[in-house]
């Protein structure tokens, strides 16, 4: 567990932000373009005000407060191989990778193109080999396949790809229920599945203040079916929310928990996750500020607001930026919002990969934000002081004058101190020998070697089948079924 | 005559309302033409709001102060305008495509052709190819705008066009097109007019499609 984290708020600040939060709950309100969503609130204590096609939710105080007390503070995020379930518990912390992407920096030629569904299994695959990233998420929106059915292109190429607990979108509560069936062929069954659930689903609200229908029906369904909800929204200071980090932060917070009220009205107990990525807005380019500083400053209010409701995070701009290659500028900026959102004590810190205002993941700089986050997390660890740490005798022991090289205690605890890893700490005549190479350099090295030799544990060949069924129906249902994609996507890379 | 025009241009980029209103209706007192105000006054000034805001001298909340008291002044002078003038720089049908909620953007884009003279009809989000004809044949615009923020809805614009062309109102308009993952190359093969990077170059595209 870490043991160095830094608080940006007060006790007092906090409660201001949440007071604030249910009032603009209570007096504005949060407009829902959903009748399923709008009846769930309004049978349970709130006020429902038609609003041309939509409604606008009054949401009360203590509607408000049961739902955050019966929002779960732990769950499992189970993976598909056991042995990469994650306990999302307070104190628990990982990193992640980040998504929403429309492009990719290719692993091999260097090139910034579109992004493929092949992308979207070979970034899972990377994922699935990375130990910083506990669970993984839908990296990214491909080119080659039909808009209808992404979600499920994606949801293949996941689960394909990496053992570990993931989170993707689902686009309708009628694909979810395509993805639960793909999940449930498997688990062998969806008993199987919904004991080990090993996919989450990501809700987005749209700032300020709106569940759109997409939103709020996937959340019923969700919370409903007993698939986990992580609610992300991305409140744009400037833009879609006050120009004030603390204004930012209440718009951010109504919507998560809009989302998350949602959720416990449909199922108490449904499991929830307090998902942010808000960030600035440039109000010269107006275009969000991906690489601000303000979006890590936002993400650690966001993080005190989850820890004040004991609800575990999901929180954004970590390894963010606005530079369009991975660049000084990419790391400088990256590094910052990493560090600010995890000693904040984000549960899931997500955003390694990103570059160009969260539109690209570079292939190289996942991992290279991937060797970061090994250092933050020793940054995280903190600093023992125990008598064994304290070492006095060692000290006397060595004495004045020596060195500590040869001691026994040395010896025990030198696995403790970090490694080099990917980073260069050779003598500058080692480093000529070796070539002259720069960080960019190896570690394309290293994803060229991971997707080369790295296979996570298959997922069974009916199953396969079956998913590529599942997927093939659904198209032929909606008219967008394309052989071409099929064929474009089953192996190999897009070049 | 001209020094009050002068006079209203610096006032509207400084976004200062009041002003801006007492001098139009001085202008009009003193036997201005409404067309002539808006021209070498109000269109003027918005004229230097947009190159400032190009080169990054001004915050976009600043351009939109501007474009209000151009809106202010706008509504005073409308009952002196011909039909014609008052169209102003001519007319513009946006909105986001079919499958696309995103809207600041697009937002934006209006906002800016607001304040360049363009009469903006904001037409709203998630719209279709047809809806995107209806609006063409119902409010008679020299353009259209188009928007999207996901790769996915992007093919919806190209749809849109082919909808213009088979109700055989293509040749009507111009079309421009934009959003995050919108590039040049895409718009020139979907067979679009012009494509804006940005809020301010939009609306600059829009002035040379029209001109």
């Amino acid at each position: 567990m870490a043991e160095f984290s830094l608080n940006v708020f007060s006790k007092e600040q906090v409660n201001a932000l949440h007071n604030a939060t249910l009032q603009v709950l209570e007096k504005t309100g949060v407009k829902v373009q959903s009748g399923d969503a709008a009846d769930m609130f309004g049978s349970n204590g709130c006020t429902v005000e038609r609003a041309g096609n939509d409604y606008l939710i009054k949401i009360p105080a203590d509607v408000v407060e049961a739902a955050i007390r019966s929002a779960p503070r732990k769950m499992m995020l189970y993976g598909r191989d056991p042995a990469k379930d994650f306990v999302l518990e307070p104190g628990a912390f990982s990193f992640v990778n980040g998504h929403c992407v429309v492009h990719v920096v290719d692993p091999f030629t260097r090139e910034y193109r579109p992004a493929m569904k092949n992308d979207c299994g070979e970034i899972a695959r990377i994922g699935d080999f990375l130990s910083e990233f506990k669970v993984f998420s839908r990296p990214l929106f491909p080119n080659d396949v039909p808009g209808e059915s992404i979600q499920l292109h994606n949801f293949e190429a996941i689960v394909n790809n990496t053992a570990k607990h993931f989170f993707c979108d689902a686009g309708s509560a009628n694909k979810l229920d395509k993805m639960i069936e793909m999940g449930a062929a498997v688990s062998g069954g969806e008993a199987d599945l919904m004991k080990r659930p090993f996919f989450s689903v990501i809700c987005a609200p749209s700032s300020p203040l709106v569940l759109d229908s997409v939103c709020a029906d996937v959340i019923i369904r969700a919370a409903s079916r007993g698939i986990c909800v992580n609610v992300i929204t991305m409140a744009t200071a400037g833009g879609t929310s006050p120009a004030t980090l603390a204004g930012t932060l209440v718009v951010n917070n109504a919507e998560i928990l809009a989302g998350i009220i949602l959720a416990q009205l449909v199922r108490r107990g449904a499991p929830c996750i307090y998902g942010s990525c808000s960030t600035m807005m440039d109000l010269r380019r107006g275009m969000p500020a991906c690489g601000a500083p303000e979006g890590g400053l936002i993400q650690a209010g966001a993080a005190a607001l989850s820890q004040f409701y004991e609800m575990p995070s999901y929180l954004g701009p970590a390894f963010w930026t606005g530079s369009k290659q991975a660049d000084l500028q990419a790391a400088y900026e990256g590094v910052i919002l990493a560090l600010t959102v995890s000693l904040a004590r984000g549960s899931i810190c997500w955003g390694a990969g990103i570059i160009n205002n969260l539109m690209a993941i570079d292939y190289a700089k996942l991992i290279m934000d991937a060797e970061a986050a090994r250092n933050i997390r020793k940054v995280l660890s903190g600093v023992s002081v125990d008598d064994e740490a304290i070492a006095t005798e060692v000290i006397h022991e060595v004495g004045p004058g020596n060195h500590f090289m040869a001691h026994g205690h040395t010896l025990s605890h030198m696995r403790e101190l970090s490694e080099c890893g990917l980073y260069d700490w050779n003598h500058r005549d080692e480093w000529l020998r070796l070539g002259s190479r720069d960080l960019m350099d190896r570690a394309y090295e290293k994803v060229q070697r991971i997707l080369e030799t790295h296979r996570t544990v298959p997922v069974n060949a009916d199953a396969k089948k079956t998913i590529s069924a599942i997927l093939s129906n659904y198209e032929k249902k909606k008219g967008v079924h394309n052989e071409k994609h099929e064929r474009g996507n089953a192996n190999g890379r897009v070049v | 005559m001209d020094a009050l025009y002068e006079k209203l241009a610096v006032e509207l980029m400084k976004g200062n309302e009041q002003e801006v209103n007492r001098f139009t209706k001085e202008a009009l007192d003193k036997g201005a033409e409404a067309r002539q105000i808006l021209d070498k006054g109000l269109l003027a000034g918005m004229d230097v709001v947009g190159k400032k805001f190009k080169a990054g001298d001004m915050f976009i909340p600043e351009v939109l102060l501007c474009a209000r008291c151009m809106h202010g002044a706008m509504d005073i002078l409308q009952p002196f305008l011909s039909e014609g003038d008052a169209a102003g720089a001519g007319k513009v049908v946006i909105g986001t495509v079919e499958g696309d909620l995103h809207d600041i953007g697009k937002n934006l884009v209006a906002m800016m052709m607001q304040g360049a003279g363009f009469k903006v009809v904001d037409i709203g989000t998630n719209i279709s190819p047809q809806a995107f004809v209806d609006a063409v044949k119902e409010h008679q615009p020299q353009l259209i705008g188009m928007s999207a923020l996901l790769t996915t809805t992007m093919p919806k614009m190209e749809e849109t066009i082919h909808a213009l062309e088979e109700a055989g109102v293509r040749d009507q308009v111009k079309i421009m097109a934009g959003g995050a993952p919108v590039t040049q190359d895409f718009v020139e093969k979907i067979g679009a007019d012009a494509y804006g990077a940005n809020a301010a170059s939009a609306s600059e595209k829009a002035k040379e499609l029209v001109a």
